[in-house]
């Protein structure tokens, strides 16, 4: 795959070309990467940071901060294994409190998923699954009236509509925004 | 209602690349002068991420618990080679005996989507002309002359993936289907044949993958459905 296809496969593709990227960054960057971890972790760990790591290139690919400077797989390489330091370092901060006067250097949280699941929970599934067939799998209206039992594309896109108005209140809402969802 | 879902419309389109460069400015300069209309992209833009986020994270996690399953199975039988050369050959022997039982279940269920251009004036058009010779089942030579179209579309890329099937060569026939997009009129029936191929390919966890995804009402689910039931039996 080129690292133009990998970028447009994860923000514009269909679900199975997506898919299709995941695995084709898996197969290329996590072997190297969990023989690296290993030397001091789990394969578990080496797992979550993968997937991690993963998780913010699509950040970096979907709010257009990464400028094609290096290669993609490079990018993700670095990106897990300055994940891996980090935790790394909390670890040792965690176990040596004579480290603890560097706590502003401690990495945050991660508590995107912690905000992300109410919100869609408050959303409903049907919306959410309907909002991911459009946004997230590129499905057609036609399509995705078929699969929701929609009576035509017009009702469909009625439906996508309510729904995006009904996310967007309720983040308002809950008085979020953009820094509240990146790590 | 309107005017949210026309200026969203048109957020679609730009985060969706479809807009011109000149498109493309004259809405980053009313961004620029419009603190409204910027606010509203900011909370649409951020809503589409949570869902693409959330999205990307379980098809990562699915994928991988996918990936690792496959290279434990790859090193199994490596360890289970290594060990017992005799244990090799008979592994060997029950492959072949299964592959044939699956080779001829594939054959069974693989039928060549009709030439849906079967009317078509074949002296001119160089798609009918290929897809006759498709019809005729001259595979090697209808791929040649799909090849020579260009450019070409979802309903080249369909009917190449159907002739690398009907000529065995199941990997050009995935890559060829995999291309689809959504939105083709062959895209249900594309899914169908990639499900069969990664059959013929031994891979059931793939074939399962997209076999799954057939939904009633679409093209060959009670096949579809037959083919599932009897994978997960196994």
């Amino acid at each position: 795959m080129k690292e133009e296809e990998i970028a447009e496969s994860i923000i514009n593709g269909s679900g199975r070309q997506k898919r299709k990227a995941i695995s084709f960054l898996y197969k290329s960057c996590f072997p190297g990467l969990k023989s690296w971890i290993l030397q001091s972790g789990t394969e578990a760990e080496a797992e979550d940071i993968f997937q991690e790591g993963l998780s913010r290139l699509y950040d970096s690919l979907y709010y257009r901060k990464f400028n094609f400077e290096s290669k993609i797989t490079t990018y993700l390489h670095t990106i897990c294994k300055n994940l891996w330091l980090m935790e790394q370092r909390r670890k040792k901060v965690l176990f040596n409190s004579d480290l603890l006067e560097d706590s502003s250097e401690l990495p945050q949280p991660m508590i995107d998923q912690e905000i992300i699941n109410p919100l869609l929970q408050e959303l409903g599934e049907n919306c959410q699954k309907l909002l991911e067939a459009y946004y997230y799998e590129n499905k057609s209206m036609a399509k995705i009236q078929t699969e929701f039992n929609l009576g035509s594309e017009q009702a469909a896109r009625n439906k996508k509509y309510r729904c995006l108005k009904r996310l967007i209140g309720i983040i308002n809402e809950k008085g979020l925004n953009y820094e509240s969802f990146i790590k | 209602m309107k005017e949210d879902n026309q200026i969203w419309n048109e957020f679609d389109d730009y985060l969706k690349g479809r807009l011109s460069t000149e498109e493309k400015d004259a809405f980053h300069q009313k961004l620029a002068i419009n603190s409204e209309l910027r606010k509203s992209f900011d909370d649409y833009k951020q809503s589409i991420g949570i869902i693409h986020k959330n999205a990307f994270k379980r098809d990562i996690a699915s994928v991988m618990a996918v990936e690792k399953r496959r290279s434990n199975q790859r090193n199994k039988y490596l360890y289970i080679g290594i060990a017992a050369s005799l244990l090799l050959l008979i592994t060997a022997v029950l492959t072949i005996t299964f592959m044939n039982d699956e080779t001829s279940d594939v054959a069974a269920l693989y039928q060549p989507y009709p030439n849906i251009l079967q009317k078509r004036d074949i002296t001119s058009d160089p798609l009918a002309i290929a897809l006759n010779d498709y019809s005729k089942k001259a595979y090697q030579s209808a791929l040649a002359k799909l090849n020579d179209i260009s450019p070409s579309n979802d309903t080249i890329r369909f009917y190449s993936g159907l002739c690398h099937f009907s000529l065995g060569q199941l990997d050009q026939s995935i890559s060829s289907l995999e291309k689809l997009s959504p939105q083709s009129i062959f895209y249900e029936q594309s899914i169908w044949y990639l499900g069969l191929a990664w059959y013929a390919k031994d891979d059931e966890e793939l074939a399962l993958q997209y076999l799954q995804t057939i939904k009633s009402g679409q093209f060959n689910f009670r096949e579809a459905s037959d083919l599932v039931n009897t994978l997960r039996q196994k």
